[in-house]
Order: structure tokens, then C-alpha cells, then sequence
């Protein structure tokens, strides 16, 4: 019996304990706070109690109207009155998306194959006050630095966060509006502000705010989402040792007031023909660099715009051509930056002039017209005109040596140095433009080398086969005969050997050849009859007609002149001849 | 002005004259006025094509310029090649190019560019310095290789081939003009002044035909990468023989499927891949 007793005690302790351990689990729900306003960060924990696991993360119902956000999870054990109780507890962070009253919960989670379910709560969630929380541990202010401003005109958004806790990860979400435009203005600005007594740290954004078109523009309140370092409750020396990137945290919203912007258009009257839409405060200056220069050299003219707007709206100016003078345009470059008056930047633009001939060339002014958001009213920026002073060409100029006296020249003779060598680099490109731009090749066309080295020769042959053509006919060899007559007489006339008869009969050849003729004999009278058909003076035909007399008189009397004199003056008759009939 | 816009409006206010029902006196000149109008289309079109042509170098070369003087030297070079085509060259071009890869570091193209220049203007001074100043900066000691005629020959050098070829036109011109004029006359000055004339033309026809066939012939190229393997066979698992770097000059032997055989002057010979190295005068 006592066996049975103790047996039966043994089982059903056995059986006891699991029913003992599934009667202990258990889940609850709870939030730290009832009421909460939009922007709140509500701290939610589900406490699984009675396990150290479970097979899956809680599902809870009721959060709808609200941004969860996972706050980690840990395990416990805890020993009250010699009790062990285990449990795991989740965290969640909730940020409500709206006003009203939420019926959050209840949880439900599986352990064991065996659903366990949480109790739910309430929570309200009221209207924030109109002016925002000013205050508190941490706020969002903005502002405008101006709220009435002209199409493309800028005013300066300004964001502060004010805080005196411990925050981290803090990101800025803008109002969205297509026609607003918002352009960070440098880096966020950190400094300390007392408030109420109460020293805060200030987080500050500055934004260039324009807007593209008029109307009335209600910019809604910017949102800043942060994680809000937790204060560790065990120990308050623990906390200044806390690392914020490692210490637990909660996500926290503030929003800011909402602000109104009013956008006038820009006014029609006074507006210049050549106004591209330029808003804002703005300079122009100018310069021209050399403004003396040679003839195929370059000065280039520089153009800046600098101010305050929208820089983008400077137009690309253009440059008049003057007379016998290229104009080559650089690309212009735009420099933005963002100043404490907002974003504005610089655009520069380049004109290179080249001259082709010496003289003064007028450079007209350029103008760029903008609206003075200062003044309200359009404006106009001119360059100077300027006046570029050509040159002529490079010529080399004239090398004057002067030679030193001797005495001089001892006196100067002095010791000269080595030239050292104290760097290297290569010489600058060729700027030539005409010279660049000629087209060469290296090898000359095929049809220019044929001309060049065949073409003299074919003339040659050309010629050389006419001159042959030329004395092969009769009339051709007759008037090379002719031509030549003269030149034959006078030839044998010089040879000191011609006798009378020998001179005779040249005369004779002479007179065949120059007329053409076939005379057998040659006489004085037939001579002279020929000579004045002919129509030479009657002058030179008496005096050969006297020649060949004296020449017949020599032959057959074996007196008379000097065989020489004959021959010369027979030379001078038929030079006469010739000059008398060309 | 535009030469074309000239010409239009010129040509528009002939029009009517020539269309409505012209009167006597016109009818008697219709013909050679449209003979006219014929020419000036045929000779004023084509200058014009120049003339734009010409416009949009300059402005290329302008702009090419200013890249390099502001130091934008990646720009200058895709400007400078822009310009420099195998039907468009010119010596200044190369030389300003060769100065933009020197300053991109790219020494193998500088010196390509440099000797292509050497081509076109051989005696400029600028570009002699450059170039010695660039091979000075090479790696690799290439020995020289000049043959016979050019060493007999040595003025080919210094004058590019179109002048050589102009000399040569102009001696043969004056050979057979004094040939010509003998055919008229046997005096004795024109037998002397043939006898110089001759020994000239020949001179400066041989070097023209030397200088024509070195080039013809010339096969140097220039190595591009920083460096390259010189292997055994057209694959890159070939043995490697040796190394060159860049501005190496070789001789061009062959290629052969994207590699080329490459040859120095001292024997040594081997393989590269096609894309490292590129001939000083380009293959036609």
C-alpha cells in the first residue's frame, strides 16, 4: 500500500508539473501613457510571461492609425518570494497618425502549438495646440524671413530644433509643393539658447525657399523624426559613461507651425524687351585682356554675372562680330553657392576676338536686364564699350650690330658663365590659327606628281616632233633658207679664204635663198632687177649692183679692191637687204 | 557674310530680269549671261563648302587651344584628334597634339604624334625640342637603324616629301625648258647650263624618289601602353621574350588576327597584341 502511495505520488507530480508550467503563461499588454497627442512616441511592451521563447514575434491588433516602430526584445528572470518566473517582453514604439480614441490589442502569440492572447487598452490621442509644443524637453520652430515675395524670388525657410535631451539620427521632412522649390543654404548650424531659464541645444537648417508661380502658398508643418536617447534608471553615474549609439532609444516626431507664403507676379510694365526672367540682386563686370595686340593674335573678353537668384536665368549673351574680326565663344560656366543671403552663384563667359588687320576694333557694350527684388523694379547691367588696339603682323626686327673698339673690347672681355641647366619641360603649342587650320598630306597627290614630273617632258617631245615636221616640207625648208641667208652670206664672207669667184657666187646663194629665186648666173643687172621687185631702196641695190660690177671687174681683169673689203661690204649690203625687206 | 546668302540674292535678283519677257537689248546678252550664272554656281558652291568647312576648324581649333591653355588636357586631345584625320593633316595640329598627350602622360601617343609631325615639318624647331625632350623620357634604348642612301643622301631629313617633289618639278621643268629652247638654237651657254641643269634634276629627282620610297616603305611604329609583353607566338600563353614600354620605337613587320610581329633593329622579334602599338605612317 505504502508503495502504491508513494508511486502514485511520484506520477502525478509528473503529471503535475507540465500542467503546473502551461497554467503559467501568459501575456500582457501595456502602454506608458493614456493619452498622447500626434508626434508622441508611445512606448508599448508586450510581457510574455512563463517561457524564456517563443516560436514567433506577437501579433497584435489595433494599430491601424499608427506608425510602429520594433524597440528590440529581451528575456527575463525574476525570483520574488522564492518564485522563478521567466518571461519575454517585446517593445514597440507607436507615433500616432491621427486624433481620436484607438482601442489597442489584443496581442496574440503561439507557444507550445497553443495560442496565448493579450488584454487591449485605450488610448486617446488629442489635437496638438495651434502654436505647436513650445515647449518641453524638445520643439520645432520655423520661420520665413520674408513672407511676401515675387515669382522666383528667394526668402530664407529657417528650421530650428530645440532640445535638452539626448537625440540621434534626426531626419527633416519638408513641406511638398511642386511649385516651391527648396535649396539647402550650407551645412545645419548647432549653438545653445536659454529659453524660459533653461539652456537648450539649437539644431538649425536654413533653406532658400522660391516659388515659379504666384498665389498664396500654406506651407504645412515640417516634420523631424529623431531617436531619443533612453536615461538608463539604474544608475545615474551609469549615464555619463553611456554611449548614445548604443544606448536603447525611442523614435520620437516633432512638428513645426504651419506658415503662409505669398507669391506676387512679377509686373508686366517696365519690363525690358530683353528680360529673360533674372530675379534677384545681381552684378556685372567686365574685362577685356590685351586690349593692344598683333594682327592673327587673340584678346579675350570675360563677362561675369555674380549675385543673389536664379542664377540658371542668366542668359548666354551675344557677342556682335565686328568688322574683319572672328569671334570664337567659350562655353560659359556657371558657379552656384549659397551664401547667408541665400543661393545665388556667378556665370562667366569668355569671347575670344581675332583680328585679321591692324586698326581699332569697337567691341559694343553687352547688357543683361533683371527685377531688383530690393526695389521691386527691373534693372539693366551694361558692359563698358571697348576698343581694341590692332597692330600689324610680327615682322623681324632690324639687327643692329655695333662694332666696339678694340680698346673697348679688351676692357669688356670678362670671365663668362656656364649656363646651368635648372629645369625641363617641353614648348608651348602653336596658336596660329590659319596655319593650323591649312590642310596638308604627306604624300602629294598621284595626278600632281604625273603633271609635275611628266608633263615638261611632253612638251619637249611635243615641241620636238613640230620642229621636225616643220623642216621636212618644202615651203618650211624654203623659208628656213630665207631666214637664214643672211646669216650664211655673212658667215662664208668672214672666212679669210673667199675668192672673188666664192664671193660672187654667195651673193648669188644669198639671193636664191632670201628670194626664193633659182638664178643661175648672177649679173649686176639682174641684181638690181630683183632688189627693186623686192622693194629694196634703190640705194642699197645700186650698191651691190656696183659690188658685183667691181667683184666681175676683179674675176676677169685680176685687179681691183681688196677681196677682204669686198667680203665686208657684201656682209653690210646683205645685213641692209634684210633689214629693208623684213 | 556668308558667301552662300550673297550668292542667293544675287542670284534671285537676276531671275526676274532673265524670266519676264526680257527686252531687246537683254536678249542679245541672255546666253552669256547664263553661261555666267553657270560658272559662278560651279566655282562660288564649292568655296562655300569651304568657307563652312572652314569656319568650323577654326572655332575646333580655337576651342582645342583654350582646353589645353586652361589645362583641360583630356578635352585638347579628343579635340586635337577630332581635327587630325588621315584626310585632313596638318604638322602644327600633331605638334599641339603631341604636347596634350605629353601633359595626359600618355608618352607613347605623344611621341607617335611628334614623329607623325616630323613628316610634315621636319625642320621645326619647337617640335625637335619636344620630341627630344619625349624621348628622353623613355624607358627602353632602342638602337638606330639608317641605311646606305640615307646616310649618302643626308639632307631627305630636313624637307618633307612635298618639297622634295616641288624641287624636283622645278629642276625637270627648267631641264626640258633649256632642252626646248636648244631645239631653236645650239649656242654654247645653253650646252653648259644643260649640262648643270642635269646633275641638279637628277639630285633632287633621286631624293624626291628616295624620300618617296622610305615612306612608302617606312614601317615604324610607336608603342603605346606603359607596357607591353613581347611574346613568342600571336597568344597570350606564349613565352615572353621581352619587355617594352612606352614611346618604344619599332619595326612593323605584319599582323595577324589582332597581333602584331614586331621587329628591332638589333634581331630582336616578337609578337604584341595590335592594340598597343600604331604605325607612324599610316598604311594606305
Amino acid at each position: 500500500m505504502r508503495k502504491f502511495f508513494w508511486a502514485s505520488m511520484i506520477l502525478g507530480l509528473a503529471l503535475l508539473i507540465p500542467f503546473q508550467a502551461r497554467a503559467d503563461i501568459s501575456l500582457t499588454l501595456e502602454l506608458d501613457r493614456a493619452e498622447a497627442v500626434p508626434g508622441d512616441s508611445i512606448r508599448m511592451v508586450v510581457s510574455l510571461s512563463g517561457v524564456r521563447e517563443s516560436e514567433s514575434d506577437p501579433v497584435i491588433s489595433g494599430l491601424e492609425n499608427f506608425i510602429v516602430n520594433p524597440g528590440g526584445r529581451s528575456s527575463r528572470i525574476e525570483i520574488m518570494n522564492g518564485n522563478v518566473t521567466k518571461g519575454v517582453d517585446y517593445t514597440y514604439f507607436l507615433q500616432p497618425k491621427k486624433v481620436g480614441t484607438f482601442q489597442i490589442g489584443p496581442a496574440r502569440i503561439k507557444v507550445d502549438d497553443r495560442s496565448v492572447q493579450s488584454n487591449h487598452v485605450s488610448l486617446v490621442v488629442k489635437k496638438a495646440s495651434a502654436q505647436g509644443d513650445q515647449s518641453g524637453d524638445i520643439f520645432l520652430k520655423t520661420e520665413l524671413s520674408k513672407d511676401n515675395v515675387f515669382v522666383e524670388a528667394q526668402t530664407i525657410y529657417t528650421l530650428r530644433l530645440f532640445y535638452r535631451i539626448r537625440i540621434r539620427d534626426v531626419s527633416l521632412g519638408l513641406p511638398e509643393n511642386p511649385e516651391l522649390t527648396f535649396k539647402q543654404l550650407g551645412k545645419p548650424g548647432e549653438y545653445q539658447r536659454t529659453i524660459g531659464g533653461q539652456p537648450y541645444q539649437v539644431l538649425e537648417v536654413r533653406y532658400a525657399l522660391t516659388a515659379s508661380a504666384a498665389g498664396e502658398f500654406p506651407l504645412e508643418p515640417a516634420r523631424m523624426v529623431m531617436q531619443v536617447v533612453q536615461r538608463n534608471r539604474r544608475s545615474l553615474f551609469n549615464n555619463f559613461f553611456d554611449d548614445p549609439f548604443s544606448s536603447p532609444s525611442r523614435p520620437q516626431t516633432v512638428v513645426s507651425e504651419p506658415l503662409v507664403l505669398t507669391v506676387h507676379p512679377i509686373p508686366d510694365a517696365g519690363r525690358p524687351a530683353d528680360f529673360s526672367g533674372l530675379v534677384g540682386d545681381f552684378k556685372l563686370s567686365s574685362t577685356l585682356e590685351p586690349d593692344h595686340i598683333k594682327a592673327g593674335e587673340s584678346a579675350t573678353l570675360t563677362v561675369q554675372v555674380t549675385g543673389v537668384g536664379n542664377v540658371n536665368r542668366i542668359p548666354d549673351l551675344k557677342v556682335p562680330e565686328p568688322a574683319q574680326t572672328k569671334v570664337y565663344a567659350d562655353q560659359p560656366t556657371i558657379q552656384t553657392e549659397n551664401t547667408e543671403a541665400g543661393s545665388g552663384g556667378t556665370k562667366i563667359m569668355k569671347w575670344a576676338f581675332v583680328p585679321e588687320k591692324p586698326g581699332i576694333v569697337e567691341i559694343q557694350p553687352l547688357s543683361v536686364s533683371f527685377f531688383d527684388t530690393g526695389s521691386g523694379a527691373y534693372k539693366k547691367l551694361e558692359t563698358p564699350a571697348y576698343s581694341l588696339s590692332v597692330e600689324p603682323g610680327r615682322e623681324p626686327a632690324p639687327v643692329v650690330v655695333q662694332p666696339s673698339a678694340p680698346q673697348q673690347k679688351a676692357e669688356e672681355t670678362t670671365a663668362k658663365n656656364q649656363i646651368e641647366e635648372l629645369g625641363q619641360d617641353i614648348l608651348p603649342i602653336h596658336t596660329n590659327i590659319h596655319r593650323l587650320a591649312k590642310s596638308q598630306s604627306v604624300f602629294p597627290k598621284n595626278g600632281l606628281i604625273g603633271l609635275g614630273l611628266f608633263g615638261p617632258f611632253m612638251i619637249y617631245l611635243a615641241g620636238f616632233f613640230l620642229t621636225r615636221l616643220r623642216k621636212t616640207t618644202p615651203e618650211s625648208t624654203a623659208q628656213s633658207k630665207a631666214r637664214k641667208a643672211c646669216k650664211i652670206l655673212v658667215r662664208e664672207c668672214r672666212r679669210n679664204e673667199l675668192c672673188h669667184q666664192e664671193l660672187i657666187e654667195n651673193i648669188r646663194l644669198f639671193i636664191n635663198d632670201r628670194f626664193r629665186l633659182s638664178i643661175g648666173f648672177l649679173t649686176s643687172q639682174e641684181a638690181a632687177r630683183v632688189l627693186r621687185e623686192k622693194g629694196v631702196t634703190p640705194e642699197t641695190t645700186e650698191k651691190l649692183q656696183a659690188l658685183i660690177a667691181r667683184i666681175e671687174h676683179a674675176i676677169y681683169t685680176g685687179q681691183g679692191q681688196n677681196r677682204t673689203d669686198m667680203a665686208a661690204e657684201a656682209c653690210q649690203i646683205a645685213e641692209a637687204i634684210e633689214k629693208e625687206v623684213r | 557674310m556668308p558667301i552662300t546668302s550673297n550668292g542667293q540674292r544675287y542670284l534671285s535678283s537676276m531671275k526676274p530680269a532673265l524670266r519676264n519677257g526680257c527686252p531687246k537689248s537683254f536678249r542679245s546678252i541672255r546666253g552669256p549671261a547664263l553661261l555666267c550664272l553657270w560658272l559662278s554656281l560651279v566655282l562660288i558652291l564649292p568655296l562655300t563648302a569651304f568657307g563652312v568647312q572652314g569656319d568650323s576648324v577654326e572655332e575646333k581649333i580655337f576651342k582645342a587651344n583654350q582646353a589645353y591653355k586652361e589645362d583641360r588636357f583630356t578635352d585638347a586631345v579628343a579635340l586635337y584628334r577630332e581635327l587630325t584625320t588621315e584626310e585632313n593633316e596638318n604638322g602644327e595640329l600633331y605638334y599641339n597634339l603631341g604636347n596634350a598627350y605629353l601633359r595626359s602622360n600618355q608618352l607613347g601617343r605623344a611621341i607617335l604624334s611628334y614623329q607623325r609631325a616630323r613628316l610634315l615639318m621636319p625642320r621645326d624647331a619647337d617640335l625637335k625640342f619636344n620630341l627630344r625632350y619625349a624621348l628622353d623620357q623613355t624607358r627602353d634604348e632602342v638602337p638606330g637603324n639608317r641605311d646606305l642612301f640615307t646616310q649618302a643622301f643626308f639632307w631627305l631629313d630636313a624637307f618633307n616629301l612635298k618639297e622634295l617633289y616641288w624641287g624636283a618639278a622645278a629642276f625637270n621643268l627648267v631641264f626640258w625648258g633649256l632642252l626646248f629652247i636648244r631645239l631653236f638654237t645650239k649656242a654654247e651657254w645653253t650646252y653648259y647650263t644643260f649640262l648643270v641643269i642635269l646633275f641638279l634634276t637628277l639630285l633632287a629627282s633621286g631624293s624626291f624618289g628616295i624620300k618617296w620610297y622610305e615612306l612608302k616603305t617606312d614601317r615604324r611604329a610607336v608603342i603605346l601602353a606603359e607596357e607591353v609583353n613581347v611574346l613568342a607566338g600571336p597568344d597570350v600563353k606564349d613565352t615572353i621574350l621581352f619587355k617594352l614600354h612606352a614611346g618604344a620605337q619599332v619595326n612593323y613587320e605584319r599582323d595577324d588576327d589582332g597581333w602584331a610581329l614586331i621587329g628591332l633593329s638589333d634581331s630582336k622579334r616578337g609578337w604584341i597584341e595590335k592594340g598597343n602599338i600604331e604605325r607612324v605612317v599610316r598604311p594606305r
